[in-house]
């Protein structure tokens, strides 16, 4: 197993974003079913640019487990926390992302319960999220203007081909 | 399907969601405030598209304060109270007031159709509440999310309290 030598602290969002623990990975990536090929199945050897967008991966992963586990008292107090199925929905979404294939979104909470994934990425923009009923909605703007629409989209199916091409690394 | 409910009180401006607390409708040349934090709502200096909830638009109400009816003291009393709470991770920090003009939601459109409404939705503890709404909810969270698109360059501009009521009270 691979370990950090990250100093030990609170697990807040900040650390997150700028940190990545190895003692954490909570899947195993070749066990998924996503359709998307895994990062050992896409070259037979990881270019220094794939372990990059596995690692971003990763962090967003972690990303979401610290902000899922932000004690009450660190919590916005305006908002709806999101429910135990949208951080769950949300996890499975990231697990099915193409990791070498495109750039990683910003993620956060909105104050009504969403789980946010938003991508602006040369003149795209993404914005999806989550409120722990199994699936997703979506809308993006391309950079040539056309938009896409998708609600109710099951979270195991993961992000639309058309989507995921539009914000391609 | 979302077992999300996606009605709001109502939709209808000429109608006060609380009329034993309510100053009145909400008029077309009515200011509004929405107040905004880091990092929950603005990163880098940008608002975020999260900083307009999308179930707020739908069925909850985006709150905002009627500028003609609350006080300042009242809106930086608020705010001083959400930044008060201790914070591990470091204190929330204050990114201003929006200032929003009524008619200039009202007369947003999207392919035709009107794309917001501003509701009087006063009640016991804030009489000058209103809150925006999409104009059509049952077209679906998609659809809600390009709005909330519009929305936010209003939201981009903004002003301590106290800037935003002496503008107020010049205009």
């Amino acid at each position: 197993m691979m370990t950090s030598t990250l100093p030990a602290g609170p697990r807040t969002p900040e650390r997150a974003r700028n940190q990545i623990d190895f003692h954490w990975l909570p899947f195993d990536i070749q066990g998924q079913t996503s359709t998307w090929p895994s990062p050992h199945q896409s070259r037979s050897v990881g270019s220094a640019l794939d372990i990059e967008a596995t690692l971003q991966q990763w962090k967003l992963l972690r990303q979401l487990d610290v902000i899922q586990n932000t004690p009450e008292s660190e919590r916005w107090p305006n908002a709806d926390w999101p429910s135990e199925q949208a951080f769950k929905d949300a996890n499975l979404f990231i697990q099915r992302l193409p990791p070498t294939a495109i750039h990683m979104p910003d993620l956060g909470l909105a104050d009504d319960g969403e789980v946010n994934f938003l991508w602006k990425v040369s003149g795209v923009h993404l914005d999806l999220g989550f409120y722990g009923t199994g699936s997703f909605s979506y809308f993006a703007r391309a950079q040539d203007g056309r938009k896409f629409y998708g609600d109710d989209i099951p979270a195991s199916n993961g992000l639309p081909y058309e989507i995921a091409s539009l914000i391609r690394a | 399907m979302s077992s999300i409910p996606t009605h709001s009180p109502h939709l209808d401006e000429s109608i006060s969601a609380a009329p034993d607390f309510s100053p009145g409708i909400v008029k077309d040349d009515e200011r509004l405030l929405r107040a905004l934090f880091n990092p929950e709502h603005v990163q880098d200096g940008q608002v975020l598209d999260r900083a307009i909830p999308v179930q707020d638009l739908r069925r909850r109400g985006f709150s905002v304060h009627r500028m003609a009816h609350v006080s300042p003291e009242f809106v930086q009393r608020s705010i001083d109270e959400l930044l008060a709470r201790p914070r591990r991770a470091g204190p929330w920090a204050d990114e201003g007031v929006a200032v929003l003009l009524t008619s200039g939601i009202r007369t947003l459109q999207l392919e035709g159709a009107r794309a917001f409404v501003v509701i009087d939705t006063a009640h016991a503890g804030n009489p000058g509440h209103a809150s925006i709404y999409v104009a059509k909810p049952e077209k679906g969270e998609s659809y809600t999310r390009e709005l909330r698109g519009l929305l936010l360059p209003f939201l981009q501009e903004r002003k301590s309290v106290a800037e935003a009521y002496a503008i107020n009270g010049k205009a």
